[in-house]
């Protein structure tokens, strides 16, 4: 983060503000609780004067700043004095970059003449501790791991434990057991729309394949939305639908199983329908239903049933009940097409 | 906020490796859009572009007062514009009052536009809302609203203004991304589209009507699948083709050439389904990275530079469509007058925005200049905001855009005294 959010840069004055706005609005408080549209100055933010404002505003970004001003990172550089960093990628502090006066944040003073270091670590003290950002943490946990609209109960269980085992040192594991093990987990229907990655593992999975990662996938992955390790805002990807079922991203995923078909980046998956399908399964009907149940879990839409025979027979008078002959090499491509295309129904969009 | 620059070829290393046996399409159930949209020249709407420059936009790194001692004493060059040297800014007409007006050096295409007189330039402007959260003023801006406690509504303002309009071509809004912005958010009447090439399902003619089938049955997919094979089956047949059947590479206007860079992909894109007549009225932009917290010397540059001749290109592009074309261009705000430590500037709040087309009085610079002494910027710090930036989006809407409701597009707006952009 001190590089991504140009921290290492940041020196008095004025400091750089961009990872401590970030910090609040992103990975602590959040951006509900960024009040400035309604206070600009910190004593009228409420509960400012028993020091425990409700939420913060620029001031407090402007304050949180100064704090982190002169932690940097050993990168090797050359710095004013002549002398040149190790090259380690650890984290340092220079002193001589820190803004060192008295600062207020979240409506606690901050004496001046201390370390770098310490008035850095009392900011993110301050902002973890704080109640907003429990809740704006066990709210993005919940809706990451249960619901886009998780239920208000299982937030509320979520929040609690957060503050309660703010001192363990498995807090974050707590936390989600009490959501992975919580009822409304268990009763919570699936909604959560598969992201490119959940969506491609789970069809490997599905029809067994073997698979040999290339760059190929990762490009693949962001022409349907998934831009992994290079999402270009520190929001990361939206974490809810809309965003993965838009227009040509739906495309991309529909066609995606068929390039995997199709060996459109050599070598890397390989599939087994035919292995894969039981040997008494003797029927194009009896094959479909054996996938459909596969990727599914349920036999497929009545609608759509006869056209998805046709696919698997590759013959437009198909009947459910005709035989599925042909040599084995046709046969696994003919169930690597209708396997494609249960792939891309919506049932097999959720997670 | 910080942005990672995409590489430029990468698009080319995504083409498919197989020769794209191209779909035939036509049988197998496929709907006939009905086409009733007339012409957009007798429909009395322009096309409107709204590009989005994310991640604040530095207005007083692209135009400014070069003369004002409030300007040179808060920033060094080369963050600043200058008057003399050779990277001094380009001088503009009619800037505003009592000052040496100034566009940035790498703006030479604008600034064209603007003595040209198709582009306005309108400073000051903005989100009159205290926040300086780009996620915040973006989802503000996109809905088309000012107050944080609206941010529940459900649909963008390109979204209701689509719906404000008659027309049932097949494609009336395009987000020319891979996904929708919020301006276009819950919108029935768009699609996002980053780019025609590789615009096609891979499957046959059975395999089609499955996927139809299969979203046929309800369902939150159902509307978004069966618009984008409608579309496909559509699109497809107007798309020119290579010699393997897959789709060629757009060719555009004589004489233009888009300058290698995402956001001319972006522009290409919108130019060509303009272009194909299919009732495109409203398209939608991004342009990112332009949160220049540090670094802001050569990085400014890069993005003025890749905003300025990509856009001058599309321009030219549909020259012969310009008199019926709007391009309006936006950011969620400016950036803090004094520079930080880091050779960056902060997030900030007046900002500057940009209005071009055909039938906008361009060439002039529109609203009131606030100044730049302390007493004068909001919160002691940034540009004040004299002009709602739906003013101006408004403007154009009731002017260019024939039956847009702008009191539903804009909800709680007030317009103020009409700007004279149109």
């Amino acid at each position: 983060m001190i590089y991504y959010l140009d921290g290492v840069e940041s020196r008095a004055s004025p400091a750089n503000e961009n990872f401590a706005r970030e910090l609040f609005e992103l990975h602590t408080l959040g951006v509900r609780n960024y009040l400035n549209h309604l206070h600009t100055k910190w004593r009228d933010v409420p509960g400012a004067l028993e020091g425990k404002p409700a939420g913060y505003i620029d001031q407090d970004v402007y304050e949180a700043a100064r704090a982190f001003t002169g932690w940097t990172v050993e990168n090797g550089n050359e710095d004013d004095d002549g002398a040149k960093r190790p090259n380690t990628g650890k984290f340092m502090v220079r002193e001589a970059w820190h803004d060192p006066y008295q600062k207020r944040v979240l409506a606690t003073e901050f004496d001046s003449q201390r370390p770098a270091l310490e008035d850095g670590m009392r900011v993110i003290d301050l902002v973890a501790r704080h109640p907003a950002t429990a809740r704006h943490i066990a709210e993005k946990l919940c809706r990451r791991f249960v619901s886009d609209t998780p239920p208000e109960a299982l937030v509320a269980k979520a929040t609690t434990e957060f503050t309660a085992a703010f001192d363990a040192p498995d807090q974050i594991a707590r936390v989600m057991k009490v959501i992975l093990l919580g009822a409304e987990y268990r009763s919570a229907p699936a909604t959560k729309f598969k992201r490119p990655l959940e969506f491609l593992a789970s069809y490997l999975r599905v029809t067994g394949a073997d698979f040999a990662p290339r760059m190929d996938v990762v490009y693949q992955l962001d022409e349907m939305g998934q831009r992994l390790f290079r999402w270009p805002t520190p929001t990361g990807h939206p974490d809810t639908k809309d965003y993965w079922q838009s227009g040509t991203f739906l495309l991309r995923r529909w066609n995606l199983p068929l390039n995997l078909r199709d060996d459109s980046w050599k070598g890397i998956a390989s599939f087994h329908f035919l292995t894969l399908t039981p040997a008494q399964c003797t029927t194009a009907g009896q094959v479909l239903s054996f996938w459909s149940q596969r990727l599914l879990g349920q036999e497929v839409a009545e609608k759509s049933r006869a056209v998805l025979l046709q696919v698997l027979t590759e013959d437009d008078d198909a009947k459910a009940a005709s035989d599925f002959s042909g040599d084995d090499k046709d046969r696994d491509i003919r169930i690597a097409s209708c396997v494609a295309l249960l792939a891309a129904s919506p049932e097999f969009q959720y997670r | 906020m910080n942005a990672t620059s995409t590489s430029l070829t990468r698009r080319s290393l995504l083409r498919r490796a197989l020769g794209a046996s191209c779909l035939t399409l036509g049988g197998g159930g496929i709907q006939r859009l009905a086409f009733s949209e007339d012409s957009a020249a007798a429909s009395g709407r322009d096309l409107l572009v709204t590009i989005f420059l994310r991640g604040g936009c530095d207005g007083l790194g692209v135009l400014a007062p070069v003369d004002d001692p409030h300007y040179r004493a808060a920033r060094q060059a080369p963050l600043r514009i200058v008057e003399k040297g050779e990277r001094s800014g380009l001088a503009i007409k009619n800037g505003y009052a009592g000052h040496d007006w100034r566009l940035h050096a790498d703006a030479v295409p604008l600034q064209e536009l603007y003595t040209h007189g198709d582009l306005a330039m309108i400073h000051a402007c903005g989100l009159k809302n205290g926040t300086r959260s780009h996620f915040d003023a973006q989802d503000m801006m996109e809905r088309g609203i000012s107050e944080q406690k609206n941010l529940g509504l459900g649909t963008g303002w390109l979204t209701r203004l689509l719906d404000s309009l008659p027309g049932t071509g097949l494609l009336p809004g395009l987000s020319a991304d891979g996904a929708m912005p919020a301006s276009l958010l819950g919108s029935s009447r768009a699609a996002a589209i980053a780019t025609l090439q590789d615009f096609s399902y891979y499957g046959d003619d059975r395999q089609m009507k499955a996927l139809r089938l299969m979203h046929a049955q309800g369902g939150e997919l159902a509307a978004g699948g069966n618009r984008m094979l409608n579309l496909l089956a559509e699109v497809t047949k107007k798309l020119p083709k290579n010699g393997d059947g897959g789709v060629a590479s757009y060719v555009p206007a004589k004489g233009v050439t888009y300058p290698e860079h995402e956001f001319s992909n972006s522009l290409k894109t919108v130019a060509q389904l303009a272009k194909m007549e299919i009732g495109l009225q409203v398209a939608a932009i991004n342009y990112g990275d332009w949160d220049t917290h540090t670094g802001q010397d050569y990085r400014l540059n890069d993005l003025v530079t890749n905003l300025a001749k990509p856009l001058h290109a599309f321009y030219a592009d549909l020259a012969a469509q310009k008199q019926r074309t709007t391009i309006v261009i936006m950011s969620e705000f400016g950036r803090r007058l004094k520079s930080n430590e880091s050779g960056g500037t902060d997030h900030g709040h007046g900002n500057l925005m940009w209005v071009l087309g055909g039938g906008i009085q361009g060439g002039r610079c529109f609203g009131q200049w606030p100044g730049l002494a302390n007493d004068k910027l909001d919160e002691h710090a940034d540009l004040a905001i004299t002009t709602d930036y739906r003013q101006v989006l408004g403007e154009v809407l009731q002017a260019r855009m024939r039956g847009a409701e702008v009191a539903k597009v804009f909800p709680g707006f007030t317009p103020g005294v009409p700007l004279g952009l149109v």
